[in-house]
């Protein structure tokens, strides 16, 4: 290389090496806003309706609604709540406008988990009954009953809204992600734009996404409230307040959008106090919804620095819950999702016999999927059906 | 050479909870990776005699995220013994995260109930305001006469709002 080419490629890294550095130290041109500026899709695609307040007795009671699902919608989100942190509910029928009934609760109650097109575990607060959940279930226009169960220890009353999404279920999708962080320590709005490993987290979190043809767009947004109270969220298996708690602190400017708090960990005081990687509201979550208990989703973010990755993973699977997905498999096998082209493990596959399928006896089976009931190290993905749930949804554009 | 051999000897039984990886390691960890359930102490004893020392192992191990060590730490309260209470006692006074010392907390009150307050006690009036939660949390699952004496020691001259919630609150469980 003569001299005069030396010095050529000198000038170019002297122009070049200091715009590499930048690119270093700063991910993206974003900066944290205010929960009250947050970017969404657009709100004028969605229809609301409110559907009044219900009573109900001291023993619980029945919920009965008559949805008017409009022409051209894609989804439908009716949530009933307000009946208190103690009391359970799940959506008990499902009747859609041609009188024919899509799920009824008492069969699931028998123990036929597989005859219906949708599926609802007891919810304590808030119950969403969000369609579809599965493409076998065609959202027709006209008027669906939908009955709910609320057990006893409510406050007497629930008020219901559904939300319509009327749009076209684009093949490539977008949602709006709030990134709200609470915790750990060091980890606030500001860094977490260029923190390496904050930003391989949410790598981990687009790749596992991008399966499902969904696109993350963020909001960084420090979060408002106390802090010292819900940096470690405490749940039971009979109580969630504190989790419900922050979930209604989630009143983005832009509804259309989905919130992810980052804490430093969930802990299960029914349990030992044992840390819980992520929890959805739900599932499903109350899409476009502000305000609730099933507003939107917790992380335990205590290894964003060390295992990035698992957030990101993390992220992606309680997401998912979120928006309508759930387990392929349950972690004994017992249960398996509606979908009808995501793998399947069964008991048969128990070759240890303590329970529970774990992710080498289902290798191939369903253990490589984001909806996976336990975090694994390879790569994750969504399956064509999981994906067509997941653009649906009221919350992505 | 004698010196020599005792020597590595020593250490080999000096080290031997951070023995390398062993043959439990995978189906324990796929346990203590879900990302919502706790792993039960059925499903752990249904892996074999061993699963004590391994959950010893993963807990100490730092390639092992710090929220499946301390589910590792967790699930020892289910393995109750004079190893396991050494060892819990050990990560309640001293560990390189928080959160390995607040669930070390929790496991000896799960394991050892009254046993434990000595270290619940002192974890109650320790610096760090979440390990002082942890630890008002798991005297509240204690539920003794002296428990609750411990809290109300602690509320009497504890100043942070969350600490304070949480001794009530466990004042009210008991």
């Amino acid at each position: 290389m003569s001299s005069m080419h030396s010095l050529r490629w000198l000038m170019a890294g002297a122009v070049w090496l200091p715009a590499v550095w930048l690119v270093a130290c700063k991910n993206n041109d974003q900066e944290p806003v205010s929960l009250a500026d947050v970017e969404g899709a657009d709100e004028k695609e969605l229809q609301r309706d409110d559907l009044g307040e219900a009573s109900l007795g001291d023993t619980g009671g029945y919920i009965d609604l008559d949805v008017e699902v409009p022409e051209g919608a894609v989804s439908t989100a009716v949530h009933c709540g307000g009946f208190g942190d103690q009391a359970l509910g799940a959506v008990w029928t499902l009747t859609d406008p041609s009188g024919t009934k899509r799920y009824d609760g008492d069969d699931v109650l028998a123990g036929d988990f597989t005859a219906w097109d949708y599926r609802s575990d007891f919810v304590d607060a808030r119950v969403v009954a969000l369609l579809p959940v599965t493409p076998s279930l065609d959202l027709s226009a006209g008027t669906w009953k939908v009955q709910y169960f609320v057990g006893a220890g409510s406050n007497g009353s629930a008020d219901c809204e559904a939300v319509h999404r009327i749009d076209s279920a684009a093949n490539d999708a977008t949602v709006y992600v709030n990134l709200i962080f609470v915790g750990p320590d060091g980890l606030d709005a500001a860094t977490a734009i260029d923190d390496e490993n904050f930003q391989e987290a949410l790598a981990t979190f687009e790749d596992e996404w991008a399966t499902g043809k969904i696109t993350p767009v963020y909001n960084y947004i420090d979060f408002q409230g106390d802090k010292a109270k819900y940096s470690v969220v405490d749940v039971s298996d009979t109580e969630a307040v504190e989790f419900n708690d922050l979930l209604r602190t989630a009143k983005p400017g832009n509804a259309r959008t989905m919130t992810f708090f980052f804490v430093e960990e969930i802990a299960n005081n029914s349990a030992g106090g044992a840390t819980i990687l992520g929890l959805s509201a739900g599932p499903p979550g109350a899409p476009a919804t502000n305000g609730t208990s099933k507003s939107g989703v917790v992380v335990s973010a205590i290894d964003y620095d060390s295992a990035p990755k698992d957030v990101g993973k993390i992220m992606a699977h309680e997401g998912g819950h979120f928006l309508g997905l759930y387990h392929t498999t349950e972690k004994d096998g017992s249960r398996h999702d509606l979908l009808g082209d995501t793998p399947q493990c069964d008991p048969s596959n128990d070759a240890n016999g303590n329970g529970t399928m774990n992710s080498d006896e289902c290798s191939g089976q369903g253990s490589e999927n984001v909806m996976w009931w336990t975090l694994t190290s390879g790569n994750a993905s969504l399956s064509s059906d999981q994906s067509w749930v997941l653009r649906r949804n009221p919350v992505v554009d | 050479m004698t010196h020599t051999l005792r020597a590595a000897a020593l250490f080999l039984l000096a080290y031997a909870p951070l023995a390398s990886a062993g043959e439990l390691r995978g189906q324990v960890l796929d346990l203590l990776n879900a990302y919502e359930d706790t792993a039960t102490p059925e499903e752990l004893r249904a892996l074999g005699p061993k699963v004590d020392t391994e959950l010893m192992h993963i807990a100490d191990d730092h390639d092992v995220p710090s929220s499946r060590r301390s589910r590792a730490i967790t699930a020892l309260g289910h393995f109750p013994g004079d190893k396991v209470k050494g060892f819990l006692e050990a990560h309640a006074k001293k560990a390189d995260k928080g959160i390995l010392r607040r669930k070390a907390v929790w496991s000896l009150a799960v394991a050892y109930g009254e046993g434990a307050l000595p270290v619940l006690t002192d974890a109650l009036a320790d610096d760090d305001a979440l390990l002082r939660v942890a630890a008002a949390q798991a005297l509240g699952q204690v539920r003794s006469d002296a428990s609750a004496e411990a809290l109300r020691a602690r509320l009497a001259k504890e100043d942070q709002d969350a600490v304070r919630e949480a001794i009530t609150k466990a004042l009210e469980a008991k």
